[in-house]
């Protein structure tokens, strides 16, 4: 699995990183940084409910 | 099997809005003790962080604030018949379409674009009172603070600032708690903004220009664009939800500092902390306390059944004080290390505040300044609070002193 997300869409709302803090993170900078671009295990799940869940569709999913 | 909810014993919460502030909020909270769920007066309430995360984030609960109006008995044709799709209330593949359309004007990096325009407007607004050690810092900061901002951001002209900011806080009295008294100068400010937002569409399709107007009447997505109708909507979206917000959250700010004057001296003595600040006085004070939610078919959550239009407040003031989030919450400390999860105060889910960056970004900026010019910031009288309805909530009135430099 691959995930990307589309940075000029990011409004950085962190509805990704409360549903998958290991794949995604806000930092104090309030942008987002993807920790794991290729996530296995539970994380595969949490990473497409994320995608499913962000506000803008910003998050895009390769399986 | 779940319950439904008709049959479950609850704490009620009372109307009273003649109650205080601090009385409500000392109610929801020891309620929120004790039950997540409670019964109001037009259904039921969510009070602690995880059942309001859990409504937010669950789409079958689907927005209700385009009811309020209908909630509070006004079927008024003329009004019911120019509500239409908002992004407040929109849903679905509708909702995330206008989202993504709008989504790269409201990024973090445009957001630290107007960072300078800030700086210079809270400036410029203190430069009148500086020198006094004094100020009504709502008047004379906070209430006109958003509105250049807001403005720039559009690219509305300098001589409408007066125009819309009594036409974004007319509109906004719809959340207020006297909708049937004010509800022709509600519909009035809504006809006036609608023809006012045409006007500037149509100057910026016939002379584009640097700002969020003509960004928007260029926004596309694969052919995709957002028609007149839509454009109108999301510019009266912006006039109207981010102005009044930030007026109040700075407000509440500033009234907060003034009674914890060593919280003013550690953030003077640490800018860095200035992030943190804005987290913790939009956790500990929220300008946007609850908002509201219908079940769009039958909702089964933590083994109670909510029948399919049951409408669901959802208390961030309580969800902010959720000790099991936030390690002493009565607390006000913004050193306070961050928790991983964040406050409630905008929003979260689908409708997560689509101005949360340009509002750090204001607040952020104001404390900055502010810290800096506002030595020994105490309150120097009584601060007069907003009535407490279930809009937006901030002090009428806080006078303060402080070292004149
Ligand atoms: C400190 C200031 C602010 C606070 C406390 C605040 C709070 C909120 C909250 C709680 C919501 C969610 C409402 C819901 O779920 O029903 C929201 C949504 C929204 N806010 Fe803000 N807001 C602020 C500033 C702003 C600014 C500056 C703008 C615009 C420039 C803005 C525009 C919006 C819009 C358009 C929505 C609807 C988003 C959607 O439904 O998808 N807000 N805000
Ligand atoms: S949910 Fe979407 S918009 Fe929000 S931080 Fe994640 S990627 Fe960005």
């Amino acid at each position: 699995m691959k995930v990307t997300v589309d940075f000029d869409i990011c409004a950085s709302t962190g509805a990704c990183t409360q549903i998958a803090p290991e794949v995604f993170e806000i930092r104090t900078d309030g942008y987002l940084y993807i920790l794991q671009e290729n996530p296995t295990g539970a994380n595969e799940e949490l990473a497409r409910q994320a995608a499913d869940l962000c506000p803008t569709a910003a998050i895009t999913i390769e399986e | 099997m779940a319950t439904p909810v008709a049959d479950i014993q609850l704490p009620s919460i009372p109307v009273l809005l003649d109650q205080s502030r601090s009385e409500r909020l000392a109610l929801l909270r020891e309620t929120a003790a004790d039950s997540w769920l409670a019964r109001n007066e037009i259904g039921y309430s969510v009070l602690t962080y995880e059942s309001v995360m859990g409504i937010l984030r669950d789409k079958r609960w689907h927005s209700a604030t385009g009811l309020v109006a209908q909630m509070q008995g006004i079927s008024d044709d003329a009004f019911l018949s120019r509500r239409r799709v908002s992004i407040l209330n929109a849903e679905g593949e509708v909702h995330v379409r206008l989202r993504r359309l709008v989504a790269p004007a409201f990024s973090p990096r445009s957001a630290d674009r107007l960072r300078p325009f800030m700086r210079q407007t809270v400036n410029e607004l203190f430069d009148a009172v500086a020198h006094t050690g004094k100020a009504e810092i709502v008047r004379d900061v906070c209430e006109p603070y958003p509105i250049p901002i807001i403005c720039e951001l559009l690219g509305a002209p300098k001589e409408d600032w007066k125009l819309f900011s009594r036409l974004a806080t007319d509109v906004l009295r719809i959340f207020g708690g006297n909708l049937a008294e004010e509800f022709p100068l509600i519909v009035a400010a809504q006809q006036e903004l609608e023809t006012y937002t045409e006007g500037l569409i149509a100057d910026r399709r016939s002379q584009p220009a640097d700002d969020l107007i003509t960004d928007l009447i260029a926004a596309e997505e694969s052919g995709d664009k957002l028609n007149t109708e839509e454009l109108t909507m999301m510019v009266e979206a912006v006039i109207v939800g981010g102005t009044d917000t930030t007026r109040n959250q700075l407000g509440l700010a500033i009234a907060l500092f003034a009674e914890h004057p060593e919280q003013w001296e550690i953030l003077r003595n640490d800018l860095s902390l200035v992030p943190r600040a804005v987290e913790e006085v939009m956790r500990f004070s929220g300008a946007v306390s609850g908002t509201i939610r219908f079940a769009s078919e039958d909702i089964e959550y933590n083994g109670v059944l909510f029948p399919k239009g049951t409408f669901m407040s959802t208390s961030m003031s309580t969800g902010n004080f959720d000790a099991s989030v936030f390690p002493t919450p009565n607390v006000f400390d913004i050193t306070r290390e961050p928790v991983g999860q964040p406050h409630l105060s905008l929003g979260a889910g689908i409708h997560y505040c689509l101005g949360a960056s340009l509002a750090r970004a204001e607040l952020q900026e104001a404390f900055s300044v502010l810290a800096e010019r506002m030595p020994n910031l105490s309150l120097n009288g009584v601060v007069e609070y907003k009535p407490t309805g279930v809009g937006i909530f901030g002090p009428s009135s806080l006078p303060v002193s402080f070292s004149a430099q």
